[in-house]
Formats: structure tokens, sequence, C-alpha cells
């Protein structure tokens, strides 16, 4: 028989601790203890490792619940007796007091906290409880910061230091910052405590604060005093922030003064008499228009209310000075101002508005608009360009003269009427070639080459052909004086410039008797220019020359420089000594407008060549011009000065016509070309189309366009659709 | 059918006038009269005395009182328009282009022109008839339309 092997079991230890039901009671007694001395700040005798150990073990033995509740209580109970001291304390020395429990709060806290971590790693995870040092915050707050009798009064307290800080006393910010952060920190996790019992109430009473001190600030002092005040105010909120309240406060505040001190008060602070916006642009303050750019931006829609006000001011400016009589009389005056003013804004573009594009843009939009209000401008400015290129400049160097062109150049651009300007140039440009009286061919050059960048090239292309047939008349002329034809002028000594039609100013061909003496010339000259050049064909300009006449007086003699026209009038008084207007102008052919302005400059202007009998700027046909054998002057050679440059209202209409009949020719060429690349197109299409075509030279009137288009059906370059009224097509 | 005139010698307004009563049947169908509204230019410049490629003023005048005038009701403002044309003495002649699109304005256009859209593709006759009728008469075509 097998012997069966004993079994063995090997039960587990099992060590009957033997927990004393008073265990826990014990142990708590223990820590309770403790966390008195703690409180009485009296713990440098505990024993950390010991107590430690005590309530590691009360968790173990699970009695977590009893150590919590025990917990709570105690804290409870100590808080409550701070409590009682704290509201118990005189008004100067309670947020000290306050102060001081929170401080000695933060430190129990922080000791119990060590002593029960075990806890918090634990029971409080499986409990889901809040950990031991935040629900002392929770206790304090209860007890402590939201009793009724502590609460209000705290506020209070605080509001009323902000305030005497706010008008200019020193307080104790520390003790505010460590209070401030009480608050923060009470909130355990979240902002609301402080937000709720504090910052809430904070921004009210500012907001009451800012209205109060703003409204009666602005209505007994300038605007300026006004805005500095404001960037001090500002700053010091940001300062009062950074020191002793959180950093979430910060916008919200400055939200609160922008309000209250910059937006409330917009308008007042741009219309105030005498230091309003207006004034301050007035008077170039550009500091001061800076404070005020830096406040406005600071508020929604500032900028643009400012920008707005600005914009009026500049047009309202503007209109007035273009539509200065004193001005109008004087073309370099009116442009210059208009330089001016100009440069003006320029600068406080720079200087106070920080460059911004918007202003910028706001008050070239401005300028585009009055300038365009006089339709003279593009003629002064043409005028006033010419006056920088013609010789005689005082003083001025080659760049300064560059400088003020290009200045003038950024007016040229708000021009809406550049083909105006066109016309006027070249009038002016072709004066200055004819009589000689460019600076140098360079600045010529110069100019033209700017009109090019801003144009293109058809509108420079006629300009240079001047220059061209400049040269090649001096070529000509050279040819001429080395060949036989040059003696047979009799004595006259002619020059001769041949400019190519088309490129030069559109004149009629000019209507004039010729004596014998010029006509000779002429032909002598014709003679040999079409020998060289077969197939060409000569117009005689009579209106566009000059010379010079030998005139020999009793006392002197005297040498003129005068235009064709002039000549020929004063041949006529070697016959006769004596002639109404109507018998000149039968005997030279003159027409009648250009023939007035020729005597006139010779018998009203500064050197009196010729007497008139009635002495008055309106001749008629009867008025008596007779030689003037009286006529003195100092020197021998006299220039009698050219015809005003600015033009009379007769030229002036001319002009006008020249430049719609024009217009019309540009208008019909854009409707076919546009016409032509789409074939097919609605009205109102047509028209933008051709309107945005030639916005670079003029604006054009939608009727006039509409004009054109029926024109051009009646003549079949187009018709009507069959289908819809309003769709053209285009008729091959 | 426009044989017909030539047939008939219709060489003047006046014997159009007679005729009109018999053509009465074939003007009743849309397509046929405005393809007769816009014959009549053609014939209109024929018959005036000048040679020219536009409806001198006294004939469109006559012709559009005869034709549009004709029709009781669907065809607005010919009197006035008429009226405008004897007033204004820079409008001598009327164009095709003009003559044609008077026929859709006096059919679609209302009493007061409250259709009328200025930027629309009108002719400037028309635009120009427009104002001058608002000018002149507003408050007695607002007391006609009342009764």
């Amino acid at each position: 028989m097998a012997s069966k092997k004993p079994k063995i079991t090997i039960k587990p230890f099992r060590h009957q601790i033997q927990v004393d039901p008073n265990y826990a009671e014990n142990t708590w007694k223990l820590l309770k203890g403790a966390i008195h001395e703690i409180h009485k700040r009296n713990a440098s005798g505990l024993s950390f490792e010991e107590l430690y150990r005590n309530a590691y073990n009360m968790i173990l033995h699970k009695y977590g619940d009893r150590l919590y509740k025990g917990l709570q209580q105690v804290v409870d109970e100590h808080l409550r007796g701070v409590a009682e001291d704290v509201a118990g304390s005189v008004d100067d020395a309670f947020l000290e007091s306050l102060n001081q429990a929170w401080t000695d709060h933060k430190v129990s806290m922080l000791m119990i906290r060590d002593i029960l971590m075990y806890m918090d790693r634990v029971y409080v995870q499986q409990h889901n409880v809040p950990p031991v040092y935040d629900l002392g915050l929770m206790l304090f707050r209860d007890n402590i910061a939201r009793s009724t009798r502590v609460k209000d009064r705290l506020l209070k307290t605080i509001l009323g230091m902000i305030q005497k800080e706010r008008t200019g006393e020193m307080i104790n910010r520390g003790l505010l910052k460590s209070i401030t952060q009480m608050l923060i920190d009470l909130g355990v996790n979240s902002r609301s405590v402080y937000e709720e019992d504090f910052e809430k109430h904070f921004l009210e009473t500012s907001s009451n604060f800012y209205k109060a001190e703003s409204q009666e600030f602005i209505s007994t002092n300038s605007a300026s005093d006004y805005m500095k005040k404001v960037s001090t105010r500002i700053r010091e909120e940001m300062d009062r922030v950074a020191h002793y309240l959180d950093s979430s406060t910060e916008s919200k505040i400055k939200e609160v003064v922008e309000k209250e001190l910059i937006a409330a008060h917009m308008k007042t602070l741009i219309e105030m008499e005498g230091s309003g916006c207006i004034a301050l642009l007035a008077d170039d303050k550009s500091e001061d228009l800076g404070r005020m750019y830096n406040l406005f931006a600071r508020v929604s829609n500032g900028l643009e209310f400012m920008k707005d006000k600005i914009s009026n001011y500049v047009k309202e400016t503007g209109k007035k000075m273009v539509q200065d009589p004193n001005k109008q009389k004087n073309p370099d005056q009116y442009v210059q101002s208009l330089l001016d003013l100009k440069d003006k804004y320029d600068k406080l573009l720079v200087q106070a508005f920080n460059s911004d594009k918007t202003f910028q843009h706001s008050i070239n939009q401005a300028f585009e608009y009055f300038i365009n209000l006089n339709q003279k401008s593009p003629e002064f400015i043409s005028l006033f360009i010419d006056g920088k290129l013609k010789k005689g400049q005082k003083g001025i160097s080659d760049e300064e003269v560059e400088v003020i062109i290009d200045k003038v150049m950024m007016l040229f651009r708000f021009l809406q009427e550049k083909d105006v300007f066109e016309k006027y140039y070249k009038q002016h440009l072709a004066k200055r070639l004819l009589l000689g009286r460019s600076i140098s061919d360079d600045s010529e050059r110069n100019m033209i080459a700017k009109l090019k960048t801003e144009c293109g090239y058809q509108f420079t292309s006629k300009l240079e052909g001047m220059f061209t047939d400049m040269k090649t008349s001096a070529a000509t002329m050279e040819k001429f004086k080395a060949s036989k034809e040059w003696n047979q002028t009799h004595g006259v000594t002619l020059s001769v410039h041949i400019l190519t039609t088309g490129f030069w100013p559109a004149q009629s061909a000019s209507k004039c008797n010729l004596p014998t003496e010029l006509s000779n010339c002429c032909e002598v000259f014709k003679k040999f220019y079409l020998d060289v050049n077969q197939g060409r064909r000569l117009t005689w300009q009579t209106n566009m020359g000059t010379g010079d006449v030998k005139a020999y007086y009793a006392s002197k003699n005297h040498e003129f420089n005068v235009s064709t026209y002039q000549i020929v009038i004063l041949l006529l008084f070697n016959e006769r000594k004596e002639m109404t207007l109507k018998e000149i102008q039968e005997a030279t052919a003159i027409p009648e407008a250009d023939l007035k302005r020729n005597l006139l400059a010779l018998s009203m202007g500064r050197f009196k060549v010729l007497n008139q009998d009635e002495k008055t700027q309106n001749v008629s046909m009867t008025t008596k011009f007779a030689y003037n054998a009286a006529f003195k002057n100092n020197l021998v050679r006299v220039k009698i000065p050219p015809l005003g440059r600015v033009q009379d209202q007769g030229q002036r209409q001319q002009m006008r016509q020249k430049v719609d009949e024009d217009r019309k020719h540009q208008i019909e060429a854009a409707i076919v070309r546009v016409m032509k690349s789409r074939k097919t197109l609605e009205h109102a299409s047509l028209v933008a189309e051709v309107i945005k075509q030639l916005s670079s030279r003029f604006l054009p009137d939608p009727v006039i366009v509409k004009k054109r288009i029926e024109s051009l059906i009646e003549r079949e370059y187009m018709e009507r659709s069959k289908t819809d009224r309003k769709v053209y097509h285009y008729v091959a | 059918e426009w044989q017909k005139f030539k047939e008939l010698r219709i060489d003047g307004p006046t014997k159009l006038k007679s005729y009109i009563p018999q053509l009465s049947n074939e003007l009743k169908n849309p397509d046929t009269f405005k393809k007769i509204y816009q014959y009549s230019f053609n014939w209109g410049k024929n018959i005036q005395s000048s040679n020219k490629g536009v409806l001198e003023i006294d004939t469109a005048i006559e012709l559009l009182t005869l034709i549009l005038g004709s029709q009781t009701k669907g065809y607005k403002h010919v009197d006035s328009f008429c009226e405008y044309l004897k007033e204004t003495p820079t409008v001598r002649a009327m164009n095709r282009d003009q003559w044609d699109t008077f026929y859709t304005f006096s059919k679609t256009m209302n009493d007061k022109f409250d259709n009328y859209d200025e930027d629309a593709a009108w002719p400037t006759l028309i635009d120009e008839f427009v104002a001058w009728k608002r000018k002149k008469g507003c408050s007695k075509s607002i007391l006609r339309s009342n009764y």
C-alpha cells in the first residue's frame, strides 16, 4: 500500500490588527490640535513626519471621511472667529486686517496641506471633493470675503482708495495688489470672485467717474488741453492695472475710458471753436492733431469720423480758393496756392496722421473734387508750368525747377479734363519754341517725359514732333542761308520755322495781306523750299510770326520787336498818319479779334507806338489810330510785350468749342472700338465701357455718349437689336 | 400689301387718311400693324418734297396721328408727342431709329411714365420729350386720371 502525502496548505498570515475604535478619534484629536497650533502660528514645535504619518494611517484605515469632515469643521470654525476680528476693525485698519488674515490663512493652509498631502492624493481623487488648499480657499471666501459684514465694506474701501488716487492722492498700492490677488485666488481656478465682487463694480464706477469728469473738463477747456488730459488718464489707468489690478482688467478699463473720454466727445472735439480739429488744421498744429489721431484711433469709427471731417474741410477750403476772383486773375498765384495747400497736407499726413493711407486717399479725393470745380484749372496749370520753363527765372536752379514741376504733376493727376490741359500745353509750348523762350531743351524734354509716364505715348507724340520740327527748321535755315535765294530778299532778313501740320496747335489758315516787302520774301523762300522738297504744301501762318521793324523818329531811332500782324499794321502808317479800325481791317484782312488784340498792344500797352482816340479796351470800328510821332524810350531796341498769356472770354470759348468737337470724335471712336471687339453689347454696359476707356483724358457725359450712339446708328455703324431695344449690334 | 399703296396711288396723307378705315381689319393684327407703321416711315420719306434720309417733322406728325392715333387704345402719348414736336424748333426731323423706337415707347409706356427708365437706351429725342412732358403736364395728367 502507497502512503498519501499529507496536504499542506499555506494560509496567509492574518494579522489581527486590533483597531481601537477610538483610534480614529484619537488620531484626529492629535491632528486637530496640530491644526490649532498652526492657526495660532505656533507650528515650530510640531513634527511634520509624525503628523503626516497619522494622516496617512487614517486614510489607510478608511477614516478619510472623518479626516476630511473634521478638517472642514476646524477651518470653518477658525475662520469665523477671524471674520469677527476683521469685521470689527476700524476703517483705517480694515484692509490691513483683512490682508493680514489672508496672509495668515495662506500660510496655515499650506502647512495643513503638506501634512494632509496623502489625503489629497488618494481620498480627494476617489471621492471627488475639493483638495485641501482649495477647500481652505472656499471656506475663507464664504466666511470672510463674502460675509455680509465684510463684502460690501471691502468693495467700498477699495473703490474709495482708487477714487482718491484718481484725484491725486497717494495710496497703498502694495496692499491693494495683495487684496486683488486674494480675490483672484478665491475664485478657485476661475476669476468669478474677482469679477463679481470687484471688477464689475470697478468698471461701473469708473465709467460714471469719467463721464462726469470729461463732461466738466471739455466744457471748460480747449480741445488740445482736453486731449492731453485724456492721454494722461489713459496712461494712469494702464499704470493702475499694471500695479495692482489683474491683467484681465486692462482691456476692459481701456474700453471704458476710451468710450467715456473719447467716443462720447468726438463731435465736440472736431468742431470746437478755436481748438477743435478744424481750427488745428487751419493753424497747422501738427502735435495736437497727432494726439487727436492717436486717441481717435482707439475708438471704432473714430478715425472714419475724423477723416470725413477733414475731407470736408479740405473740400471747403479748396473750393473757396479756386473760386476766389482775385486768384483767378493771376494764374501763377492760383496754382501756387494750390501747391501750398497740397504741401501743407502732405506735411500733416506725415507728422500728425502717421502717413495713414486712408487719410491720404480721402484728402486726394477732396483735391480732385475742388480742382475740377474751376474749369480754368487745366489752363492755369499749363501756364504755371510755362512760367517755370521760360527763360528769365531769377535765382532758381534746375533742380529746384524740377522739384516744383514734380509737385505740379501731382496737381495734374487730379485734373479730370486732361485733354483741355493738352491743348493749352501745346499752345504754350509752341510759343516757347517759336519765340525761343525755353530755359533749356533738357527741361522741356524732362517735362514731356513726365507727361508720357502719366498719360501715355499718345499724349506726347505730337509734342515730340514739335521738337523735331524745330531741329529740322534750323537745318533748313542753314541751307537757305547758303543758297542763292538768300540774297533775293532785298534787305529783309528772313528766318523761317517749318511746322508739320498736325503736330502744332491747329490754326485755321490765317488771312493777311502782306505788304510787298514781306510777300516778296515769302515767295523767295517758297521757291527755295519747294525746289528741295517737292510735293509739299506750304501755308504761311502769319498769326504766329514775329519780327523786328526799324522806326525812324525825330529824336532817336528805335527798333521794335513785334508780331507779324503788328508789322503789317505798322507799315500801313508809312502811307497814312491816321486810320480807323475799319480801314485797317480792310487793308490788312486780319481777322477782327486778332486785329483788336494786336492794335491794343500797340496803343494801350506800356509802349505807346500808336495813339488811340478813345482810350478804352473796347475798341470799335470807328476808333481812330494814329502814328505817335512823340514816342520816346531810353532803349533803342524795344520789345512790345506779347499779348496776354491768359486767354480772354472769347478765346476761351473758342478753345472750349474745339475741345467739345474733339471729344465728340473721341467718344465715337471709343464706341466703335468697343462695339467692334464685343459685337453685341447692352446700352448701360456700352456707356460704362466707353467712359472707362476715356477716363484718363476726360469724363464723358453719358447723355452725350448716348447722342453719339444715335448718330452712329443713323450712319449705320451699329444698329439696335430687333429683339431687345436696349442691345446694340456692331455693323461690319 | 405695300403694293396696295402704290396701286391705289396714295400719294399724300389725305388719301391715306381716307384709306385707313378700309385697312382696319388688317390693322387689328398687331404684327401687321407694326410692319405698316415701320413701312410708313419709308413711304413718308419718299413722298416728302426734299430727298433726305429722315422724316420731316410735319410729315412725321401727320403720319403718327393717322396711324397710331387711329387706334382707339393701346398707343399712348401720341398727341402730346406731336405737340412736343410742334413746339420744339430744334427738332426738325426724325430718323428711322427714333421712328421705330417711338412705336415701342408708345405701346409700353404708362400714362405717367412710371415705367420709364432714364438709363435705358431710349433715344435722346424721347428722353427730352419725357422731360418736357413731365415739366409741363404733371398736374393736368393727375387730374385727368382721377376721373
